[in-house]
């Protein structure tokens, strides 16, 4: 064998060997953070204060846990079932499963989609458009959506002002989806909602914000005496797991916005405050065309007024939303009547 | 929608009539021309905040025109009814309906498509031509859009 892989070979055996050593180190400080009573209990059961390492994550479930070192003789658990980050995988499971969907006509036809599939979209709709798939009889298995593309362009001045404009994104293909949702509405419902399904509706709203938000944060051992530097170790450890998931659900986004053939890519758009000027030039027309035409929600006195705006801003942010576009009429060429509905953004992607 | 298609047939069946009720003169349309290309507008118009559980109930509405304006010919005689005929601007009004389960914004939104073309005519006995500029404001689809609250909020406890 060559030199150089008796080196590496012994190289790996001593890495090997301090992680060996770090889990064969007996275990004083346990930090544990979870909004499940089981898994507390199920690790009340096992540890043992000194403990190694080793034979605490050889009991437990190593895929339903982060585990990062803290100090010499501590560990935190942090249980990848907590409901912050189940959202957090939940969305990016529905942006890759809309990926799939999708039609080129940013349509997604519930009843084409996989089966496996289908129960996230279908979950996803039950809670954008509440109260069709059980109040009115509208099943949401059947239903016909679209996809909708926006950007959000917020405008810093140099005196702090700031203004934010939505740039609908791929308007030629948007008009070809509402011609497709308009022979598939979902109509608004026609009448007031009982007084027991407003409760049960605030019920469910409330039960799962408040699932949404439950941690608690579990010592065992000695750790109770560190709680500070504990909590600080954490808060670190966590806020790294939701920046990798955010991360991965950004790349599906981009996989999705690249699927629909948008451009600029998602990858292209410049991260973070840049200059007007910084921008793609299609960009930076449309930007101005929309500034203008939205002068008057914007707050300005005129369209003069927001374009001076636009051209004076000292620094520019992007972010793209991704959103569901449902219809509740169609339009009647008829008596000119327009279609109508509605788009519920369920993602904001910052570039 | 308020199309070509419905003043093609809005105008001659108006022009015969007057031709019918005096004047041996008849007129024909002879094209609808759109002198610049189409454009598509998609704008923000009123929002408000929205939160959890509460039914919200709104209605929005968007003006509509279609207007004929000058000539590029002497007028015929029945220029000014034609004009006070087809000068014609209209609201569109939609309700919406909405029970959000998350705090948010809603933003209402309009589409709309505007043009300007020219609609020409010829006439005969005697021989004639006359034409009138068109404007066009077609309203296709009124939404509105829901944003969750994904802001990101002020840091440290709302420091």
């Amino acid at each position: 064998m060559p030199l150089v892989l008796y080196a590496l070979a012994f190289a790996v055996s001593l890495a090997g060997q301090r992680t060996d050593q770090a889990d064969s180190v007996p275990l004083h400080n346990l930090l544990l953070i979870s909004a499940d009573a089981q898994i507390v209990e199920r690790v009340e059961d096992r540890y043992r204060y000194g403990m190694p390492l080793s034979e605490l994550t050889k009991s437990l479930d190593g895929e339903r846990f982060s585990l990062s070192k803290w100090g010499s003789r501590g560990v935190i658990l942090i249980d990848r079932r907590l409901p912050l980050l189940v959202e957090k995988e939940s969305q990016r499971n529905l942006v890759l499963s809309l990926s799939e969907s999708v039609g080129p006509d940013l349509v997604v036809r519930v009843t084409d989609v996989p089966e496996s599939k289908r129960q996230r979209i279908v979950e996803s709709l039950e809670e954008f458009f509440p109260w069709h798939g059980r109040s009115e009889g509208f099943d949401m298995k059947q239903a016909t959506v679209g996809v909708d593309l926006s950007l959000n362009v917020v405008l810093h001045a140099a005196d702090g002002n700031q203004k934010k404009i939505v740039l609908p994104m791929l308007p030629a293909l948007a008009r070809r989806r509402n011609a497709v949702l308009e022979d598939h509405p979902m109509p608004q419902r026609n009448r007031e909602l009982s007084q027991e399904e407003r409760g049960r509706l605030a019920r469910e709203t409330t039960a799962r914000t408040s699932q949404l938000e439950r941690m608690t944060i579990h010592t065992f051992g000695t750790a109770r005496k560190y709680l500070p530097e504990g909590l600080r170790a954490s808060a670190d450890t966590l806020e790294l797991l939701l920046s990798k998931l955010d991360d991965r659900t950004k790349e599906a986004a981009a996989e999705l916005i690249d699927k629909l053939g948008h451009n600029p890519s998602l990858r292209d758009l410049p991260a973070g405050k840049v200059r007007l000027d910084e921008l793609p030039e299609e960009l930076r027309d449309r930007l101005m065309n929309q500034v203008k035409s939205d002068w008057e929600f914007l707050g300005f006195s005129s369209a003069l007024d927001a374009e001076g705006f636009l051209l004076d801003s000292s620094s520019v942010e992007l972010s793209m939303n991704i959103g569901l576009r449902r219809t509740f009429s169609a339009s009647d060429k008829q008596t000119g009547r327009p279609s109508s509905g509605m788009v519920y953004n369920f993602l904001v992607i910052r570039s | 929608m308020i199309s070509s298609a419905k003043i093609l047939v809005l105008c001659p069946l108006f022009l015969g009539t007057l031709a019918m009720s005096g004047s041996a003169q008849t007129w024909t349309e002879t094209a609808y021309a759109v002198t610049s290309p189409p454009q598509d507008h998609d704008e923000a118009r009123t929002s408000f905040n929205a939160n959890a559980n509460q039914r919200y109930q709104w209605w929005v509405q968007e003006a509509c025109h279609f207007i004929v304006s000058g000539s590029a010919t002497p007028s015929p005689s029945w220029r000014l009814l034609f004009a006070s005929l087809c000068n014609n601007s209209w609201w569109y009004f939609e309700s919406f309906d909405f029970t959000p389960t998350s705090h948010g914004t809603v933003t209402n939104r309009v589409k709309f498509t505007t043009r300007t073309g020219i609609n020409s005519f010829s006439g005969t006995n005697p021989t004639a031509t006359a034409s009138r500029d068109l404007d066009e404001k077609v309203v296709e689809d009124l939404y509105f859009v829901f944003d969750p609250h994904q802001e990101d909020p002020p840091g440290g406890g709302g420091n």
